[in-house]
């Protein structure tokens, strides 16, 4: 019984670590109903700051903390704020996710630029070297974790009595519920708001630095504690700090405990350790599901959906609406027409490498263009796209390779195979709300990348299985146009499904869907119809990619990677085919013209700037093609002399069905 | 392309990588020569050998002319991974630097283009491509964790690549115009080696733990250690390998290693997670008479808080070059170039990535040299294929047979070892000690790989 005991301490110790993460986490959420993806690029900031203080500037302990937590921590939080929070008071869910994702990719590079590359062995906590240890039935414990577990205490116990029990705290939590009632009563909401943030700043700031000596000093590993941690923000509902600390100590005992019982040698505790965090969501889901209703902050999350991509939805907008029209042909497809003129010629004019980036910028597209399918027309943010574009390149290299299929008939088996787990995905967490669609979508692809694309059969050494290309498209040149045609047809299938019948439930469902249900929609119907269809061109995508290395590389499609595809689709536009390509051409050309012709200190800027580029959607969630598209619009209206202003305008359909759920009583923020 | 998120699984692998080459089978030799005696093989350490073979006769190859040849240095300069090789370029750029000073190799002087994989598979692709098909250069070094990336692009363009041998083509069909410049090649039987087994019972060692990453090489090495600490007589009291990069809270395993009475630790993974077991299980009050650490040796480290608790635990050291700290010809040769071309001080020696660095840079020096002046691709490849007794002038504890072209003929697998002392890293011995491959070990570490 005392080994028991024995491990079950030593899980708590690792419990302590989620458990530090996950209260931060939610307290924020608590204070600005806003789940912070950035939490660990913000706490790897500090801590690295705090790191550059004590180790290479050599300032004590003390001055070091001062400076890191109580002063650049919150003015971490405060800058962000300021550049791009404070923008999202009125937005959905959805965007507050992809703008914290921003802020995750642009963060960690930007650290690199400013402190550099330098070998850190062993990382100083708040506790003095050399640190003390204490023993607790025979199991050591150091003052770096005691120091941790009294934090997590303190911040559980000072934040749930401020928030419960202040004026304060009533403000804020009303700030969060209503920013025009808290201007009603006479608060200052961007002043509370700059404060909550400058405290979530703090608070990240210190679970960075408290952690930093447990789990080493990596942005790498300090994302994948904090996606740990989110297991436990799924159980504890999002806002319940008690379930979230609690969740996250059991999470560390059971991981302590499996490794008593099964010999930590074995290959069935090689795919169960990683497993743990993905059934403890899976565990909750299912009970949550079937007690069935959705918490308030879900409901009031989804119902803001409208207002989110309605904003970008292309009808919408003028520019957007003009191109919608069913006039002639060049209207029509205004846009789309010269962009894929100039992806079509774009090989011919290249030569050497840059004829195959064109071709992998192809490839990208397609993968981006299940974004199009899932979050913009299904309004649902997946955070695993890349991770069935890996499933579909393993698929592929497997038919392919193995057994002797044609590489197009892999590839399209790719697609198929991912079409069920999507379902499965999507039919678990929809009913919870899009937030939860988020976090669970990152388990599963953490749990693929950590159970299955490591096994040798897909992953031989890092090299992949070999991915042939069709015989007729061997070349760099046949590949970029097979890709481009391959990007075509799914485009023009996204297209055919916004006149369908079922693209326009898609639509009403995006819309509002208390007003869809009202109409008899059955809402997760439709987001089913995405989420497969989204899973279903990313296996694709996956497959072209692969085409393109002519290898099936599993770490190539690695879930942390799949936020900067998110990142540079939403920046330039999630509802929009022709975004789509750019971004897909950007993603590929943009490192390589960095690569080719600026100093190697900016390599990582395209990461950065991928990043920072996503934090526009506060200001415009159309992105910046349909931007540019309406300042071209605007200009070339300028140029021409035409002052007449533009109306939104709908098209037939979409104006009826907005209509319909207008008249049925949805809230003003729904309606388009 | 690529980011810090990205190269989390490149980390992982890259674990693996750092084990690998600390353990995987330095393979390819048919020498008889001792590894002791390999020193005075054809090779020299200081590039050397200018205008030593036949006279230039000019070249149509990409990124060679009559004075100068091209080649690109594939590293991490961005990402997770670039803190360790912070001084790569320096170095090989110091190696290159002193065979110019001596005219280059057949009047052509050996010019380096930097490029940065940015920790990830993508990365290094994107970085390969822009070194061949943009900046046309002759060939690729590759100190890189992520080189599985560009593998196949560079087998069917036909580029020869030097460099740090860890996972991926550097060892399997049909890439043999890769060359391993630290170990020859990667055995991917994984076949294990009486050495681990040997040093921990002459040190001591009765009850072993080993722990590895649950990434297939990695694995596959902690199994073959495992198997040669059996072999020597020890008890595996605790095997863990389910270990994941970035890992460096052990509780758990130390509560584990705890109650298994284990005396000994070998983790081939990587140097926070090695630092961190040991300080973790002394403090949980482990007697630990014996770790050899396999990617913990740097001159950084004697200065970090951690030295004290090794040096209390007389923890090893392992590498496979000849360290700093042995006075060698080789090596002294090797200080007095980065010295002079890379600013090192008297008292600095070069780390893990300086180390790779001039390593590569030594190799692809050699390639050119038995190459000569009819200096193609392809006859780079084949002339370097012919090299069969390579030790870098003597800087590696192993010689390598690059002509049986990942044959893995059994032979001698030897390291040079140090210790942690209050004065800093000292020798266990000037000569590296050396162990023989287990029969029939290559199916017991890695079956699936086999065949």
């Amino acid at each position: 019984m005392s080994i028991v005991i024995q491990y079950v301490i030593a899980g708590l110790v690792l419990g302590g670590i989620y458990a530090i993460a996950s209260v931060s986490i939610v307290a924020t959420y608590l204070s600005t109903g806003i789940l912070n993806f950035a939490f660990a690029s913000e706490a790897y900031f500090v801590a690295r700051t705090y790191y550059f203080f004590h180790t290479q500037r050599r300032w004590s302990i003390a001055e070091a903390a001062v400076v890191s937590i109580l002063i650049v921590a919150p003015l971490v939080g405060a800058f962000f704020w300021a550049v791009l929070f404070r923008f999202l008071s009125g937005s959905s869910s959805l965007v507050k996710v992809v703008a914290t994702v921003g802020v995750s990719v642009a963060l960690p590079p930007i650290t690199q630029m400013i402190y550099g590359n330098r070998i850190i062995n062993t990382v100083p906590g708040l506790a003095p070297v050399p640190v003390h240890v204490f023993k607790i039935n025979n199991v050591a414990i150091t003052l770096d974790q005691v120091i941790v577990f009294a934090c997590v205490i303190l911040v559980m116990i000072i934040g749930g009595l401020f928030l419960r029990y202040t004026g304060a705290g009533l403000t804020v939590r009303g700030l969060v519920d209503s920013e025009a009632m808290t201007r009603l009563v006479g608060t200052n909401p961007q002043k509370v708001e700059l404060a909550v943030w400058a405290i979530g700043g703090f608070l990240s700031g210190l679970a960075g630095v408290l952690t930093a000596p447990i789990i080493g000093l990596d942005s790498s590993t300090f994302t994948v504690l904090i996606a740990g941690a989110f297991t436990a923000v799924v159980v504890g509902r999002l806002r319940n700090l008690g379930a979230a600390f609690g969740s996250a100590l059991l999470l560390g005992v059971a991981g302590s405990l499996i490794q008593k019982y099964i010999p930590p040698s074995s290959s069935l505790s090689q795919h169960i350790t990683p497993a743990i965090p993905f059934a403890f969501v899976l565990v909750f889901l299912i009970l949550y599901s079937i007690r069935g209703t959705r918490s308030a902050e879900d409901r009031r999350g989804l119902n803001e959906l409208a207002n989110t991509f309605a904003l970008g939805d292309d009808a919408t907008h003028p520019a957007a609406a003009a191109w919608s029209r069913p006039k002639a042909l060049s209207s029509k497809y205004g846009p789309l027409l010269p962009v894929l003129v100039v992806a079509s010629v774009l090989p011919l004019i290249l030569h050497g490498y840059w004829v195959a980036l064109a071709g992998e910028g192809f490839a990208y597209g397609i993968a981006f263009l299940s974004y199009t399918l899932i979050t913009g027309e299904g309004g649902v943010i997946s955070l695993c796209q890349i991770t069935y574009a890996g499933i579909g390149s393993i698929t592929t290299a497997q038919l392919a390779t193995n057994h002797g299929w044609p590489v197009l008939a892999a590839v399209i088996a790719g697609g198929l195979i991912t079409i069920p787990i999507g379902l499965i995905i999507g039919f678990l967490t929809l009913r919870l709300g899009d937030i939860y669609v988020a976090l669970v979508t990152l388990t599963f692809g953490l749990l693929m990348d950590n159970v299955v694309f490591n096994q040798n059969r897909y992953y031989q050494f890092g090299l992949g299985v070999n991915v042939p290309r069709p015989s007729f498209a061997q070349s760099d040149l046949g590949y970029a146009y097979l890709s481009l045609v391959a990007f075509c047809i799914v485009g023009l299938l996204i297209v055919n499904l916004r006149k369908s019948t079922t693209g326009l439930a898609v639509s009403a469902v995006r819309w509002s869907e208390p007003g869809a249900r009202t109409i008899g929609l059955n809402i997760v119907q439709m987001k089913l119809v995405v989420f497969a269809l989204g899973s279903f061109v990313a296996g694709i995508a996956g497959g072209f990619l692969s085409m393109y290395a002519q290898s099936s590389q599993t770490e190539a499609f690695a879930t942390f990677g799949g936020l900067v595809w998110l990142a540079i689709v939403v920046a330039n536009g999630v509802r929009n085919n022709v975004a789509a390509l750019v971004a897909g051409l950007s993603f590929s050309l943009l490192p390589a013209v960095v690569l080719a012709w600026f100093p190697h200190s900016l390599t990582q800027l395209p990461t950065a700037l991928f990043g920072l580029a996503a934090l526009g959607v506060a200001k415009d969630p159309s992105g910046f093609v349909s931007q540019t598209g309406r300042n071209l619009r605007a200009l070339g209206r300028r140029i021409l002399g035409s002052r007449s202003s533009v109306t939104p305008e709908l098209p037939p359909a979409e104006a009826q069905l907005s209509s319909a759920l207008s008249s049925v009583g949805s809230r003003g923020g729904d309606a388009p | 392309m690529s980011s810090d998120l990205i190269g989390r699984r490149r980390a992982v692998a890259s674990i693996a990588v750092l084990a690998s080459v600390a353990l995987a089978a330095v393979g390819c030799s048919s020498s008889s020569k001792s590894p002791g005696a390999a020193s005075g093989s054809s090779n020299t350490t200081t590039p050397s050998g200018a205008n030593s073979s036949s006279k230039n006769s000019g070249s149509s190859a990409p990124g060679v002319t009559a004075t100068s040849v091209k080649v690109a240095l594939l590293t991490s300069l961005s990402g997770p991974i670039a803190p360790l090789y912070a001084n790569t370029v320096k170095a090989f750029e110091a190696a290159a630097d002193a065979q110019n000073a001596l005219g280059g190799v057949d009047g052509r002087h050996i010019q380096v283009v930097p490029e940065d994989d940015t920790s990830s598979v993508q990365g290094a692709l994107a970085a390969a491509q822009d070194a061949v098909g943009n900046k046309k250069v002759f060939a690729l070094a590759a100190v890189s964790t992520a080189t599985e990336g560009p593998t196949r692009y560079l087998w069917q363009q036909g580029v020869p690549v030097v460099g740090a041998s860890y996972e991926g083509g550097f060892g399997t069909q049909p890439y043999t115009n890769m060359f391993g410049a630290d170990t020859g090649s990667i055995d991917q039987h994984y076949p294990a080696y009486t050495q681990p087994g040997l040093f921990y019972k002459q040190h001591g060692a009765t009850n072993v733990a080993v722990l590895g990453f649950s990434d297939p090489g990695s694995t596959a090495t902690s199994k073959a250690a495992a198997f040669s600490m059996k072999q020597a007589g020890l008890k595996v009291g605790y095997e863990n390998l389910t270990l994941t990069y970035g890992d460096s809270n052990f509780s758990t395993q130390v509560v584990a290693m705890k109650n298994a009475g284990i005396d000994a630790i070998y983790a081939p993974t990587s140097n926070t997670t090695e630092l961190g077991l040991l300080q973790q299980a002394v403090q949980a009050g482990i007697k630990v008479k014996v770790m050899d650490q396999v990617t913990t040796y740097g001159p950084t480290l004697p200065s970090s808080s951690v030295w004290p608790i090794l040096v209390n635990s007389g923890t090893y050291f392992q590498i496979s070059w000849v360290p700093a700290q042995v006075k060698n010809p080789a090596s002294e040769a090797m200080l007095a170039n980065l010295q002079k071309y890379a600013g090192y001080k008297p008292t600095d020696f070069p780390d893990f990535g300086a180390m790779e660095g001039y390593l590569a840079a030594t190799l692809f020096i050699k390639g050119l040299q038995v190459t000569g002046g009819d200096l193609t691709r392809q006859n780079f490849i084949k002339s370097l294929r012919g090299v069969n007794n390579y030790n870098a002038g003597g800087l590696m504890a192993s010689t390598v047979n690059f002509s049986t072209i990942f044959g893995h003929d059994p032979n001698p697998q030897c390291y040079y070892f140090l210790q942690a002392q209050t004065s800093g890293f000292v020798p266990v011995s000037d000569q590296p000690i050396c162990g023989t491959q287990i029969p029939n070990s290559d199916q017991i570490a890695h079956p699936a790989s086999a065949g």
